[in-house]
C-alpha cells in the first residue's frame, strides 16, 4: 500500500495506540493525527523514484547467513533474570494473571 | 441439511536440538526442569542481545521439507510477528512469513475410502515462547522454554473429517519420530495442533468463514474438538445463522470448544522482515547431502514389509514406531539364517513380544534381542518346544534375559515328541476316566478336547500337541470299534 492511500484519522490512531498498548488522551490523538499524516507524506517523497525493475530487498545489508554450532553454553542466573523483575516467586517472574477465562 | 467440513491443520512441533533457534541455552524438557535456569540476554529479550541462527535447528528442519515432498527455498527469510503476551519478552517471534523455508508439499493418508494426499501450504521456522502457570490471582512465567526451535507446519484445507485430521496427525508425528527431529511426546507438549474448520452445503465447493481451533495437544482432542466445531457450525447454518471467524480454546473436560478473543482484539501481528537476522541462503549442496542423509520413511517400509510377505496390517503396526520397525529388519535378516520366516517373526512380535513391553521396557530397552526372539521361534519351529511353553520361555527371557536354549536346557522344558511314552499317557488317562469314555462313546464327541487337555496337563504341558492330537484320535477311534 503505497503512503498516500492511507487516511489518517481518529480511529486509526486509536487502532495503532491499542496495538502498542498506549493510553493516549484526546489530545494526543489529535496531535498524532497530524504527525502520523507529516510522517507519511515525508516517506511519500520514495515514490518519485521508479522501482518497477527492481527486486525487493528484505534488508539494506546484504551479509551471508551465519550459522552457530549446535552447542549449547551457560547464559545468565535465575537471580539476574529476577533482579530485573518487578515481583518474583518459585524462581519465576510474577506478574498479575494473565489467561483467557472461557 | 447435510454439511461438508473442510478442514485444514497448523502443527507446531519442537526440534530435537541442544541448544535453542537463536541463542546457546540448553533446550531441556520444560516439564520438569527448574525455572528460568537455561537463560539468556537473547531468550529473555534484554535489549540490545541478538538472534544467531542454529545450523542443526536448519538441518532438521530441511529434513522434515523433503520427507514432506516440499520444495526448500535455497533462500528465505525471517520475520517478526508482533504480540504482546508475557511468555513473549521481546514483543515479537521470530518466525517466517512472505518466504518460508519449504513450501507446496504433500504426504498421503489412508482413509476408509482408500489412500488421500493432503497438500502441505508450507514448513517455517520459528522460535517457542515461554511457560506461563496460574497461580490465583497471579501467573508465573519460566523462560526455559522460551526461544526452543519450532516448526510450524500448515496443510491447505484438503481434510473432510476429524478422523482424517487424525489420520493426518498420526502420520506426521511417526515422520517426525523417523526423521529424529522430534520425540512426538504429546504429554510433553512437543507437537501441538490447532484445527481451521468450516462447513460448507455438501457438494459446494465455497469456502465459509473457518474458525481456529488453538491448543489442541493430543490426539483424542484433536479428533473431539474438531467434531464438536463441525457439529456446532452445522447447527449455527441449520438455524440461519453466520459462524464468526473467531480463535477457539478447548476444554478437554467438557468436550466444548470455546470463544478465546473477541472480533474486536482480532490479531493484527504487523509481520516485518527481521532485521537483526540476514536471508537464511542454503547452499544446494548442502540441501542434496540432507537429501541423501534421509532415512527409510513408514510408508516405503510399509510397502517393503508387506513385499517380505506381511498382511497389510502386520506391516502398518510394525512402522508406526521407527524403532520397532528396526527391530523386525534385524529379526528378519537373522531369520534368514534360522529359516524363520518374517510372517512368524511378525506374528511374535506384534503379539506375545508387544505384550509384554509396558513403559519401563520399551523396546529400545527390550532384554529380549532380535537375535533371542527368533532363536525362540526356532526352537518351536524344529518342534523342541511348543507354543505355550515358549510363551513361558519368553516371559523367562524377560525376566532373566538368558537365551532361549539354555532356559529350555536348565529347566528340562523341550518337548515331548516320543509317541510310545505319549500313548502310555493317554492310556493312563482313558483308564482314570471311564464315565468319560462312555459319554464319549455314546456320542459327546467334544469330549475329545478335554482328554486333550488332561494328557497334556499330565505331561507338564511339554508334550508335542500334534502329536497327542493324532495319537489320541487314533486311540479314541479304536475304542469305537
Amino acid at each position: 500500500m503505497s503512503p498516500s492511500s492511507i487516511t489518517v484519522n481518529d480511529q486509526l490512531v486509536r487502532e495503532i495506540a491499542f496495538l502498542a498498548r498506549l493510553d493516549l488522551s484526546e489530545a494526543e490523538i489529535a496531535l498524532f493525527v497530524d504527525q502520523f499524516g507529516d510522517i507519511l507524506d515525508y516517506f511519500s517523497i520514495l515514490d518519485e523514484v521508479d522501482t518497477n525493475d527492481v527486486p525487493p530487498a528484505y534488508q539494506a545489508a546484504r551479509t551471508p547467513s551465519v550459522l552457530r554450532p549446535d552447542e549449547p553454553e551457560t547464559g545468565f542466573s535465575v537471580d539476574d533474570l529476577l533482579s530485573n523483575a518487578p515481583a518474583s516467586e518459585a524462581d519465576s517472574v510474577v506478574i498479575p494473571r494473565v489467561h483467557f477465562e472461557q | 441439511m447435510n454439511y461438508e467440513p473442510v478442514i485444514g491443520l497448523e502443527i507446531h512441533a519442537e526440534l530435537l536440538t541442544q541448544s535453542k533457534m537463536f541463542c546457546s541455552c540448553a533446550v531441556v524438557d520444560s516439564t520438569t526442569a527448574l525455572p528460568n535456569r537455561h537463560i539468556c540476554p537473547v531468550c529473555t529479550g534484554q535489549p540490545g542481545a541478538l538472534p544467531v541462527i542454529n545450523g542443526r535447528a536448519v538441518e532438521l528442519s530441511v529434513r522434515v521439507g523433503l520427507a514432506l515432498n516440499c520444495e526448500i527455498h535455497p533462500e528465505s527469510i525471517f520475520a517478526r510477528k508482533n504480540y504482546f503476551y508475557p511468555d513473549l519478552p521481546k514483543g515479537y517471534q521470530i518466525s517466517q512469513y512472505e518466504l518460508p523455508l519449504a513450501t507446496n508439499g504433500w504426504i498421503d493418508i489412508d482413509t476408509p475410502e482408500g489412500l488421500k494426499r493432503v497438500r502441505v501450504r508450507r514448513v517455517h521456522i520459528e522460535e517457542d515462547t515461554g511457560k506461563l502457570s496460574h497461580v490465583d490471582g497471579r501467573s508465573l512465567i519460566d523462560y526455559n522454554r522460551s526461544g526452543v526451535p519450532l516448526l510450524e507446519i500448515v496443510t491447505e484445507p484438503d481434510l473432510r473429517t476429524a478422523a482424517e485430521a487424525v489420520a493426518f496427525a498420526v502420520k506426521l508425528r511417526a515422520i517426525l519420530r523417523y526423521l529424529g527431529v522430534n520425540s512426538g511426546d504429546m504429554e510433553k507438549g512437543v507437537i501441538r495442533f490447532e484445527s481451521n474448520v468450516s462447513v460448507r452445503p455438501a457438494g459446494s465447493d465455497i469456502l465459509n468463514t473457518r474458525t481456529e481451533i488453538k491448543n489442541l495437544n493430543s490426539f483424542r482432542s484433536l479428533l473431539s474438538g474438531t467434531e464438536y466445531e463441525i457439529e456446532r457450525q452445522s447447527k449455527i447454518c441449520d438455524a440461519g445463522g453466520t459462524v464468526d471467524q473467531e480463535t477457539l480454546g478447548f476444554n478437554e473436560l467438557t468436550g466444548k470448544t470455546y470463544s478465546q478473543r473477541g472480533k474486536e482484539n482480532a490479531h493484527d501481528y504487523r509481520y516485518f522482515p527481521e532485521p537483526d537476522l540476514p536471508p537464511l541462503v542454503l547452499d544446494p549442496g548442502w540441501i542434496q547431502a540432507i537429501r541423501g542423509s534421509l532415512p527409510e520413511l513408514p510408508d516405503t517400509r510399509r510397502q517393503r514389509f508387506t513385499g517380505m510377505g506381511l498382511t497389510a496390517y502386520d506391516a502398518s503396526v510394525l512402522t508406526e514406531e521407527r524403532a520397532v520397525a528396526d527391530y523386525f529388519d534385524r529379526a528378519a535378516e537373522y531369520g534368514e539364517t534360522k529359516a524363520v520366516e518374517p510372517k512368524s517373526i511378525a506374528n511374535w512380535l506384534a503379539t506375545d513380544l508387544f505384550a509384554r513391553l509396558d513403559d519401563k521396557s520399551t523396546i529400545e530397552a527390550c532384554p529380549v534381542s532380535p537375535q533371542m526372539l527368533v532363536d525362540l521361534i526356532a526352537l518351536v519351529a524344529d518342534r523342541t518346544v511348543n507354543a505355550p511353553t515358549a510363551r513361558a520361555v519368553l516371559d523367562e527371557m524377560f525376566v532373566s534375559g538368558k537365551a532361549p536354549g539354555e532356559i529350555v536346557r536348565e529347566k528340562g522344558l523341550s518337548q515331548v515328541s516320543d509317541q510310545a511314552q505319549i500313548r502310555e499317557r493317554i492310556e493312563t488317562v482313558l483308564a482314570a476316566n471311564p464315565d468319560q469314555v462312555e459319554k464319549f462313546l455314546s456320542g459327546k464327541e467334544s469330549l475329545s478336547q478335554w482328554f486333550f487337555g488332561q494328557v497334556m496337563r499330565a505331561m507338564g504341558g511339554k508334550a508335542d500337541p500334534a502329536v497327542i492330537r493324532s495319537t489320541l484320535d487314533e486311540m479314541l477311534k479304536s475304542l469305537k470299534k
